[in-house]
């Protein structure tokens, strides 16, 4: 049915991992070996109770190309951060190696959770994008939203997502890729 | 200031600290390669480089605080012939000093 998500590829980490692949083929975090392709125009990626094992550590985010990470500064991206104890933040940077983050934590409830669209990662002539929704808490505990977009302003087909620490690991979390059927 | 050579030294020992680093491939947990180790390595000294010279900037954005709530303070600073805003932007502005 037109409109329906359909589950393509997903991951828990159990074991703290510096990164995580969602997508990406056989270079992807599961066995389901899934690269993003035309099967569908719009992917959603759902990822819940992610936590890192520092605190204070950052989870970051890149696309893949053939399942290795797109590193380069070619990142673009704007956001605004809304917190629970201090004046909203609108921001923006340009070719960054990253879509920036707010940093996580490692108890209950400095947990993040978000909802990421991904646009035209298997058009080859076209740059890959993504709108991203978050929300999560850190220490004390703050409480925390962000609204942005960020797109790797390089044509090329993308196929994946990579979640990566900034430094130490991510001690959990789960991840969903959906296709949102034609 | 910390010149990005130092940066990257402090990221590089930060990184070797942590050792192992492991990554998910294909629902196996493997330990990082030395190219994944070295790719770590240069993503926290740019990160600790960008921190330093343009961190400042969203700090200082983050802790104006709102237009509203600066106008509010224009508004007082005119009613009671106050400094509190002039006084709250040159505190921001040496909480979070530009890089020289």
């Amino acid at each position: 049915m037109a409109g329906s998500l359909v589950l393509v590829d997903e991951f828990t980490v159990s074991s703290a991992v510096a990164n995580v692949i969602i997508g990406g083929g056989s270079s992807g975090s599961s066995s389901e070996n899934f690269a993003i392709d035309s099967t569908y125009d719009v992917y959603m990626l759902q990822y819940n109770n992610l936590f890192m094992s520092v605190d204070g550590r950052v989870p970051q985010i890149r696309f893949t190309v053939s399942g290795s990470a797109d590193t380069s500064s070619n990142y673009d991206n704007a956001r605004m951060n809304l917190y629970s104890n201090q004046a909203f933040y609108d921001g923006a940077n340009q070719n960054v190696s990253y879509m920036p983050n707010l940093s996580g934590g490692i108890t209950s409830p400095e947990s993040q959770q978000g909802t990421i669209y991904l646009f035209n990662f298997s058009n080859a002539s076209e740059y890959s994008y993504a709108t991203l929704e978050l929300v999560g808490a850190t220490e004390t505990p703050e409480y925390y939203g962000v609204a942005g977009g960020f797109v790797l302003t390089v044509a090329q087909a993308t196929d994946g997502v990579q979640f990566y620490a900034n430094a130490n690991n991510i001690a959990s979390g789960e991840f969903k890729l959906y296709g949102l059927n034609k | 200031m910390a010149t990005q050579e130092e940066l990257q030294a402090l990221a590089d020992q930060e990184i070797e600290d942590a050792k192992p680093l492991y990554k998910q491939v294909n629902n196996e947990r493997l330990e990082f390669s030395d190219s994944d180790y070295a790719q770590a390595k240069i993503d926290l000294g740019n990160q600790k480089w960008n921190d330093q010279q343009f961190g400042y900037i969203e700090a200082r954005q983050e802790a104006y605080g709102s237009t509203g709530s600066q106008l509010d303070m224009q508004y007082w600073d005119s009613v009671n012939s106050t400094t509190t805003w002039a006084d709250h932007i040159a505190k921001v502005k040496s909480d979070n000093p530009k890089p020289a």
